[in-house]
């Protein structure tokens, strides 16, 4: 069945669209998100299974014919992203339902979640560049909205500089997407791997490719643009933080490993050496940033930065084994640290405080808790039984 | 025509990024304005000026109808962002009260 690559799209829009009706007219909000978000991961399953059987699927919408209509493509790499949203979700969504204060449950936290769910899910079937600008929008202005719900002062500080570099990083993408049309007269990302291969590498080319790169690196959270991360993410409540953690700054960085081996390669741009340079630099820098901090959610959002350095360097190299050891260490990282921001919710709520040095002692008093955190935060760091350990040993 | 078309974009973009630059919150918004205007100007570049609206009726001088499809996307969707940042700097300025950038920073 061809539509199966729609059903992780249509799913969360129709959640998003039937939690903002009138209360008498819909279900519970909450056993809507609950329920939408469990189906979302089904369905990216059997998408997934689908793809192992019979390989890669592809929908033309309005069956306009592939370079000029707008393409859907999942693969195996995009059904994984897809799988690991909808559990996101699903969980972040539980989550919530604890921890969230009823103000913002009923000023439209759950639609705006299934949004990000949503533009999310169109970032990884996404077939061709205008597609892709369209669905990182929809991320953006849910995520806005996300971030400043409830309107505290930290909020809306944190959101003037998150909108307006992200503002600022839509124009690029667009004049990137505009440059490339003028010289490919093509956006589709199938198209333009067979047509790059064609045309010589010159300076305009390279211009325009860099435009792009540079707001993939903005989106995902790389050197020397990762600014704006430290400052929005520790401000919402934790589960918006932690839904922020696990798919935002991963969008990026999947898109950027859809440019590198679509478009870059072909190209014979290839901004390599940057890139490592830029994933170095993010690498160690995160890791000073989070040093310096006192704060839960502080230490964790820098170390996001970190960690996304990590990735970049595995797309840099461009070997398969570097790229799969980045892709594995993605999905690694997103439930590893979602894991932590959720679990330092839950160490604020009982210790009273996101400080470390007011925090003494819980290890003593919630054993279990600690232990938790010691298994994500040791998987992390890469301790041989857990996850993270087959990261760092290729 | 389309060297008219280039300087005035190549305008648009440096005042856009100088508004930006600015500090103050009603040149920030400008700004972005300006860059999102000179963006969907470049657009209508990209699709060729070749005089008439893309109607097909005999092939050759008709102008791409999809750079304008996307012009038109792009459009409302900063119509949208940019109505959102403005209510947002509105607030930013209720809680600050200050007109000034640099204020917002140092409270950090």
């Amino acid at each position: 069945m061809k539509e199966g690559i729609l059903f992780p799209l249509i799913l969360p829009l129709l959640m998003a669209t039937l939690s903002l009706l009138p209360r008498r007219w819909r279900f519970d909000r909450e056993l809507m998100a609950l329920l939408g978000n469990l189906a979302h991961l089904v369905f990216s399953l059997l998408l997934f299974f689908q793809i192992r059987a019979h390989g890669v699927q592809t929908l033309q919408i309005g069956a306009w014919p592939a370079p000029f209509g707008i393409t859907l493509v999942a693969d195996l790499l995009s059904a994984s992203m897809l799988i690991i949203t909808g559990l996101v979700g699903f969980l972040i969504t539980l989550y919530s339902l604890g921890s969230l204060d009823s103000l913002r449950q009923s000023f439209g936290y759950f639609p705006l979640l299934h949004v990000v769910v949503f533009g999310c899910s169109g970032v990884f079937v996404a077939g061709d560049l205008f597609n892709l600008f369209v669905w990182f929008e929809v991320i953006l202005i849910a995520s806005f909205v996300l971030l400043t719900l409830g309107g505290e002062r930290e909020q809306i500080i944190a959101g003037v500089k998150y909108v307006t570099l992200n503002g600022v990083a839509s124009t690029f993408f667009l004049t990137g997407i505009g440059l490339l049309y003028l010289q490919m007269g093509t956006l589709n990302l199938a198209d333009l791997f067979g047509k790059l291969a064609q045309v010589p590498a010159g300076g305009v080319l390279s211009l325009t490719l860099l435009f792009l790169l540079i707001t993939f690196l903005i989106k995902a959270g790389s050197f020397p643009f990762f600014f704006w991360l430290p400052a929005s993410y520790p401000t919402p409540p934790i589960a918006v933080s932690a839904l922020f953690a696990a798919l935002l700054t991963k969008v990026g960085v999947y898109v950027l490993l859809r440019f590198f081996s679509l478009v870059l390669l072909p190209s014979g741009v290839v901004f390599s050496g940057l890139l490592s340079w830029a994933a170095g630099l993010t690498m160690v820098l995160g890791v000073l940033g989070a040093w310096s901090q006192m704060d839960i959610r502080r230490i964790l959002s820098f170390h996001i930065i970190s960690q996304i350095g990590y990735m970049l360097m595995g797309i840099s190299f461009l070997s398969p084994l570097a790229l799969s050891g980045a892709i594995y260490f993605m999905f690694h990282n997103i439930t590893a640290k979602t894991n932590l921001f959720l679990l330092g919710g839950v160490i604020a709520l009982l210790g009273g405080s996101y400080r470390l040095e007011q925090l003494g002692g819980l290890f003593r008093s919630f054993g279990l808790l600690g232990t938790l955190f010691l298994f994500a935060a040791l998987s992390l760091a890469g301790i041989p039984p857990l996850a993270g350990f087959l990261v760092s040993s290729p | 025509m389309e060297d008219l078309l280039a300087i005035l974009i190549g305008l648009l973009y440096a005042a856009g990024v100088y508004q930006m630059l600015r500090r103050s919150i009603v040149k920030l918004i400008l700004g972005l304005l300006f860059l999102s205007h000179a963006t969907n100007l470049l657009l209508f570049y990209s699709g060729g000026l070749r005089g008439l609206a893309p109607l097909v009726t005999e092939a050759g001088s008709v102008m791409d109808p999809l750079p304008q499809a996307f012009i038109l996307t792009a459009i409302v969707i900063n119509f949208g962002i940019i109505a959102f940042f403005v209510i947002l700097l509105f607030r930013a300025y209720q809680i600050n009260r200050a007109e000034d950038l640099d204020e917002l920073h140092r409270t950090e």
